[in-house]
């Protein structure tokens, strides 16, 4: 939901053809899947940073996706530590067992790529409406079908989500509290009495939803038009151009730095 | 005449599931004409109205006889795409037909689909926006819409490809006074100024009264009654027994056997002058012949509401301090400084516009959500920290949607369910499955699946379940939304009988007639504030305050009010207290005794 509300917020980034954004969004990922270079990893995350105020998003998206994160760093981090192949150098022992420093920076590496690119999420799928990002994926050439049933998919999940917590709420007046019960518990009798009538409901909006959308047309024969416009404007060109001028930098740094040995990692294996 | 733009021959149908709805429909409609629909739930409206868009039976199947041409096109021939160029569908249920994120696309979708332009859909949609009303919400996602916008957001999606026909199933029956308003005012305007051809079923009859050109009355799939409002809804003798509600001042009129050549006006003003005549000549004036008087002045409405005393803590069912709440993720609190007491064994009606706060109040009460601030007691017992099991046997509160809670397989089951989480001894579960199966009357219905009965006896069964647990209070939320005339009375004379019974009872609704016959005091609730505690019988006479929250008083207690300069005494509810005041006054009348 807070996504929707977003996207229908103004801003450069906004502004951008979905197409462009998710191009560079590719891009990005792609570089921060290749590399484990970790001064190139910081640069990335810092080159998204600035792009959150300028695109609106407020920064309680960036705490949340932190917090969310910082389990599975710290086990990252961990495993790493102790079990990283390339590991030499200890750093401390629990009893027998060494922690490295390569594992160390290994595992920092991996946390790294994995919190650019979940970074970079918020950036497409918050400032893109749904409809826009319909109207790009058709120029794209995916069926309408597809992409149509993928819209009413992110339409179903907040009436999905009210209609569980009605539910909840009128199986708690008949005394059944999830809150109340152990996870067992919880698992053989606590979620039956919720997904039935949740399955149910849905069933039958659905079969609502159904006539509503045969009743608009779809499926008419001919070509669709589409609301939204996507041819790209001079922002678009402009973006574009500084994308591929800032990851070209960046793969020509990795290149002369000695890229196919994939930068600091190996540094420490030698 | 022009040539009917719906020509219905001699249609028949049976759902694929064997289920009979439509029997011999013939049946035309003129171009520029506003049809409504009445009947019984069940009765064929929602079947007849899916006919007209191709819906039934394109996409449904099912068994069919006769024929249905619209716009000169067979439905049967014409796939739904082809016809819904000719023809916009309203459903009943406002989310369910959004299935756009937001307003914009959910207009387009529509003409997207036809192939227009994107310069002509964006040209339509500033008129469409205009016509109905929510231009200043066209950047706005469809979530964020009130009940009564979303309905007409439905509406528009329709229009943007220009049909001659708008077919609305049941489109106010979800909705408050005020989204309703909006919704029978739109469909006029289109009709009115636009000249476009508006069918709609509806149990709203007084708005029927008010709009519609002809009324057809459906029982059983077969047409019963056709003809002009006026006309029809007089027949109160052939509607009773298809459960159609029947307006007040028809029926009043009825009582009063004032049917003669110049028949009582249906319209609130009119027929106030013209029973002032027959209190005084012993007859009615033709209506129309007299100018609209002004409703009775706020001047009249009484001294500040009585309070309904609390005599000891022990002896009040509800008691509840200076309460507020703010939902998380808000800024304004949904309610502020709520305070009311309600002795054992009232029946309680609270009304206001949907989103002021009722809902809130309530949930407050059985412990779904604390209060920020304040107090709650329930029978003197702070509800503070309570279990919700234990609280579940203290008060209960009835959803308005009975399916957000049925997933057992048998009617029987269901009810155990909460007997068993409170975790009584099997012969007492027995027990009290007996006692709420009988008094909700499902003894025969005990062993059926729940999914299978109709929505009033859905809703039967989830008034069982919370009986079951003995509360002492009892909430019913909105109990008669989508309900017929008989699921209405049905249900309200099961909350009386409940009353009658012993316990407390609070009833949300937004039907005023029933609120004004059963209640004994009401609470206006709007803005978060309780705006109004008083007892039923004066509440209504707080014109201004209800007009805030966009509450009409019921016909007969308008009349009634409108009346008063002419004798009548306040607080008259029912028509039957009306009618017998009037009779009482006609035999005095100085005309008549002298």
């Amino acid at each position: 939901m807070d996504a929707l509300r977003l996207s229908q917020l103004d801003s450069p980034v906004h502004r951008l053809n979905p197409l462009t954004k998710l191009f560079i969004m590719l891009l990005y990922w792609g570089t921060a899947l290749f590399t484990f270079n970790i001064p190139v990893l910081l640069t990335l995350i810092l080159l998204t940073l600035p792009l959150y105020p300028i695109s609106r998003i407020p920064l309680r998206v960036l705490r949340v996706i932190l917090s969310i994160m910082v389990g599975i760093f710290i086990l990252f981090i961990i495993i790493n530590g102790f079990m990283f192949y390339g590991g030499k150098t200890p750093l401390f022992y629990v009893y027998k067992w060494p922690f490295t420093i390569e594992g160390l920076v290994f595992g920092f590496a991996v946390c790294l790529k994995i919190l650019s690119v979940v970074m970079m999420i918020p950036l497409l799928t918050m400032t893109t409406t749904l409809p826009k990002l319909m109207a790009g994926l058709a120029t794209l050439k995916l069926p309408y079908k597809f992409i149509f049933t993928f819209g009413v998919a992110m339409r179903l999940v907040p009436l999905v989500t009210s209609t569980y917590f009605d539910i909840m709420a009128s199986q708690r007046l008949r005394g059944h509290d999830l809150r109340e019960m152990n996870y067992f518990k919880r698992l053989i009798k606590g979620y039956v009495p919720l997904f039935i009538p949740l399955v149910l409901t849905m069933l039958r909006r659905t079969a609502d939803m159904d006539i509503a959308i045969e009743s608009r047309g779809f499926g008419a024969p001919g070509k669709r038009t589409y609301l939204e416009e996507m041819r790209p404007s001079r922002a678009d060109i402009a973006a574009l151009a500084l994308a591929l001028a800032v990851f070209a930098g960046i793969f020509s740094y990795l290149y002369l730095n000695s890229a196919g040995q994939m930068g600091l990692i190996i540094e420490f294996q030698k | 005449m022009a040539d009917p733009i719906i020509h219905i021959a001699n249609l028949s149908y049976t759902y694929p599931s064997e289920q009979k709805a439509l029997e011999d429909i013939s049946l035309d409609v003129y171009p520029g004409e506003y049809l409504a629909i009445v009947g019984a739930n069940g009765a064929g409206k929602t079947t007849l109205c899916m006919f007209l868009n191709g819906v039934i039976p394109n996409v449904m199947g099912g068994r069919v006889g006769g024929s249905v041409h619209v716009c000169g096109m067979d439905t049967f021939e014409h796939p739904v795409y082809d016809i819904a160029q000719y023809v916009g569908l309203v459903l009943q249920d406002p989310e369910s037909q959004l299935f756009s994120a937001d307003v914009r696309s959910e207009i387009a979708f529509s003409a997207e689909n036809r192939g227009i332009p994107r310069a002509d859909i964006l040209n339509r949609m500033q008129d469409v926006l205009k016509i109905v009303r929510l231009e200043e919400m066209a950047g706005r996602l469809s979530d964020e819409l009130s009940g009564g916008q979303k309905q007409r957001l439905a509406i528009a999606a329709n229009l943007i490809v220009r049909p001659q026909i708008l077919v609305a199933d049941e489109p106010t029956s979800q909705l408050d006074p005020i989204g309703k308003e909006e919704v029978f005012a739109t469909l006029s305007s289109l009709n009115k100024e636009y000249g476009m051809t508006v069918v709609i079923a509806s149990h709203d009859v007084d708005e029927i009264v008010r709009y519609a050109d002809r009324v057809i009355v459906l029982d059983h799939g077969r047409i019963i009654l056709e003809g002009k409002p006026e006309q029809i809804f007089r027949e109160v003798e052939s509607l009773d027994p298809v459960y159609v509600h029947v307006p007040d001042l028809a029926r009043l009129s009825n009582v009063l056997q004032i049917n003669g050549s110049h028949p009582l006006s249906l319209s609130v003003p009119e027929a106030a002058e013209q029973l002032k005549e027959w209190l005084c000549f012993g007859q009615l004036p033709p209506p129309g012949s007299i100018q609209e008087p002004a409703m009775p002045a706020a001047a009249e409405k009484p001294e500040s509401p009585p309070v309904t005393g609390p005599d000891t803590r022990e002896e009040l069912a509800v008691d509840v301090q200076d309460i507020s709440y703010t939902y998380p993720g808000t800024n304004a609190p949904a309610i502020a400084h709520i305070s009311f007491a309600i002795p054992k064994g009232q029946f309680v009606g609270i009304i206001g516009q949907n989103g002021g706060g009722k809902t809130t109040i309530m949930k407050c009460l059985v412990g779904l959500i604390r209060p920020s601030q304040g107090e709650i007691r329930l029978a003197g017992q702070l509800l503070a920290r309570q279990k919700i099991g234990v609280i579940a046997t203290q008060i209960g509160l009835i959803l308005q949607n009975p399916d957000t809670q049925l997933f057992c397989m048998s009617v029987e089951e269901e009810i155990r369910f909460g007997l068993q989480n409170l975790k009584l001894d099997p012969e007492e579960v027995d027990r009290r499955l007996e006692e709420a199966l009988a008094i909700t009357g499902l003894v025969e219905h005990r062993s059926l699946y729940p999914f299978k009965l109709s929505l009033g006896d859905r809703r039967k069964v989830a008034v069982a379940s919370i009986v079951a647990m003995r509360p002492h209070v009892l909430i019913f939320d909105e109990p008669l939304t989508g309900q017929d005339y008989k699921g209405r009375y049905e249900l309200t004379n099961l909350a009386a009988a409940l009353h009658k019974a012993g316990h407390t009872v609070m009833m949300i609704s937004h039907d005023m007639e029933l609120v004004a016959r059963f209640t004994e005091r009401t609470l206006v609730v709007g803005k978060g504030q309780l705006l109004v505690d008083a007892p039923t019988r004066e509440v209504f006479d707080h014109l201004d305050i209800l007009r805030e929250t966009f509450i009409d008083p019921p016909e007969i207690i308008r009349l009634a009010q409108a009346l008063r300069p002419a004798g009548l005494p306040a607080g008259l509810l029912s028509i039957e207290q009306v009618a017998e005041e009037l009779l009482k006054l006609r035999s005095i009348s100085p005309a008549r005794g002298g």
